[in-house]
């Protein structure tokens, strides 16, 4: 289906060009108006030759100036009005949880952005679903009453979301647990496509899309009574704070934030609160050191190793 | 005598068919524009109201539209990334270019620009409708009565 959905979106040299790639490997699509096209394959990043990869630009494919508005008009289906607060969050969301990021110049009415117009750049960001990854962590996650809530902590790129999309598809299927949420905001962990979910989340759980944090807190808690939340890329006081509150009344969330390690998260002031209240009580530390979904260690509360 | 009668009867179908098919052309541009004007309320309270995939609109319109409209429509979604060249023998040149431009702009913006796009084009297609519309009903049917006349002094001058 990736393949399908990229073809679709895709300028027909570019298309071509990466069923020279081997799909399990691609993960990032990097497409600048008159500038080389790279990818993110296996543990590095190359050019995108005709015919497969090259380190030399000189080689690499240039995508055209108008390859970059093509891509985003064919990936919003020619309805560039349906997605463009997503535009302006600054990306857009296909089929299979296909990420798109998207730069160009934004357009502001009074202190909110209008639209973004004149597209520069594309990232194409590929997901892969990894069934079984969280198998290894989630029994340092479990609790008496069910599991502790937790939070994946690494850079961009190293496999939180995958992850996430497992540890949900896992806890969805434990009798102890009855409903999961999944909070999901940028449709990257179920990756719903006219209300279906592409990617598999465990047959328990309850999807909320393209809403903001707060709104699938708020709202969605309280009409699907959920017993776990699952959300990806905490960032900004908003998201903490719905996240503190959801767990202080008693639903376990599993989430994740950008930062290289659980210690960075003493650095930064929105996270102060939910640490000195010790509302997670798993830290999962994740990086690419042995490819994406490397665990490097699993932290209490406290900071104290537990695995 | 015969024969005569005959070429009276010839000049006046041929003259009423003529006249006939003005007042179809004259037809199809009304129906033609009328519907122009409802594809464009259609598209403002879609995307108003539930932002609704544009493919999906245009073919739940086309649906159910008698006009030449639809076979626009079908064209568009067919190549909705390439320029649009319609064809439409019945329609002026500036008007062919208008309706080309309506489905250039479709789909390109936020919603809030491409409503007040559309509330543009659509001005632009009533007063054409209404034009239209005012001609048709003074002259519709004269056209065809005069064109009959026209074959029967044609008819009476052979004989």
């Amino acid at each position: 289906m990736i393949c399908e959905v990229l073809n679709n979106i895709l300028p027909q040299t570019i298309a071509s060009a990466i069923k020279f790639l081997n799909a399990d490997k691609l993960y990032e699509l990097r497409i600048r108006g008159g500038k080389p096209v790279s990818v993110g394959y296996g543990r590095g990043y190359y050019y995108l030759a005709r015919h497969g990869t090259t380190d030399s630009p000189d080689n690499a494919l240039i995508a055209r100036e108008e390859d970059v508005r093509e891509i985003v008009m064919r990936a919003c289906d020619k309805s560039l009005y349906a997605v463009n607060d997503r535009i302006c969050a600054g990306f857009i969301t296909v089929k299979g949880g296909i990420r798109i990021g998207i730069s160009g110049e934004t357009v502001f009415e009074g202190n909110r952005i209008k639209t973004v117009k004149n597209f520069t750049a594309v990232n194409v960001r590929i997901p892969h679903e990894v069934i079984g990854c969280a198998e290894s962590i989630i029994n340092s996650l479990r609790s008496p009453h069910g599991y502790f809530s937790a939070l994946i902590v690494s850079p961009p790129g190293a496999g939180k979301t995958t992850l996430l999309r497992d540890l949900a598809r896992l806890s969805s299927s434990d009798k102890q647990v009855k409903n999961v949420l999944i909070a999901d905001e940028r449709d990257e962990i179920a990756a719903s496509y006219c209300g279906k979910n592409t990617l598999n989340v465990g047959i328990n759980s309850d999807v909320v899309s393209a809403c903001t944090k707060e709104y699938a807190f708020i709202n969605a808690v309280r009409a699907m009574r959920p017993d776990i939340i699952v959300t990806d890329e905490l960032c900004g006081e908003s998201d903490v704070a719905a996240v503190v509150n959801a767990i202080a009344s008693g639903v376990c969330v599993f989430a994740s934030v950008h930062a290289d390690s659980h210690m960075r998260l003493a650095d930064m002031p929105v996270w102060e609160s939910a640490l000195k209240n010790k509302s997670f009580k798993r830290f999962i530390d994740v990086s690419a050191r042995n490819g994406p979904g490397t665990v490097d260690g699993i932290y209490d509360e406290n900071f104290v190793a537990v695995r | 005598m015969i024969t005569k009668l005959c070429i009276v009867c010839l000049c006046m179908t041929a003259s009423a068919m003529i006249g006939l098919a003005h007042m179809k052309n004259k037809k199809r541009r009304v129906s033609y524009f009328s519907s122009l004007v409802k594809l464009c309320d259609k598209l403002i309270s879609e995307i108003a109201f539930r932002k609704e995939n544009l493919n999906s609109i245009l073919k739940e319109f086309a649906s159910s539209d008698n006009t030449e409209l639809s076979a626009h429509i079908a064209a568009f979604c067919d190549s909705p990334y390439s320029e649009l060249k319609i064809r439409a023998p019945f329609l002026k040149a500036d008007e062919r270019k208008a309706v080309e431009d309506f489905f250039c702009s479709l789909g390109s913006t936020d919603s809030e620009t491409q409503i007040f796009q559309l509330e543009n084009h659509k001005r632009r297609f009533n007063e054409t409708y209404s034009d239209e519309s005012e001609k048709f009903k003074k002259s519709g049917s004269m056209g065809l009565k005069l064109s009959v006349l026209l074959g029967i002094a044609a008819g009476i001058l052979i004989l």
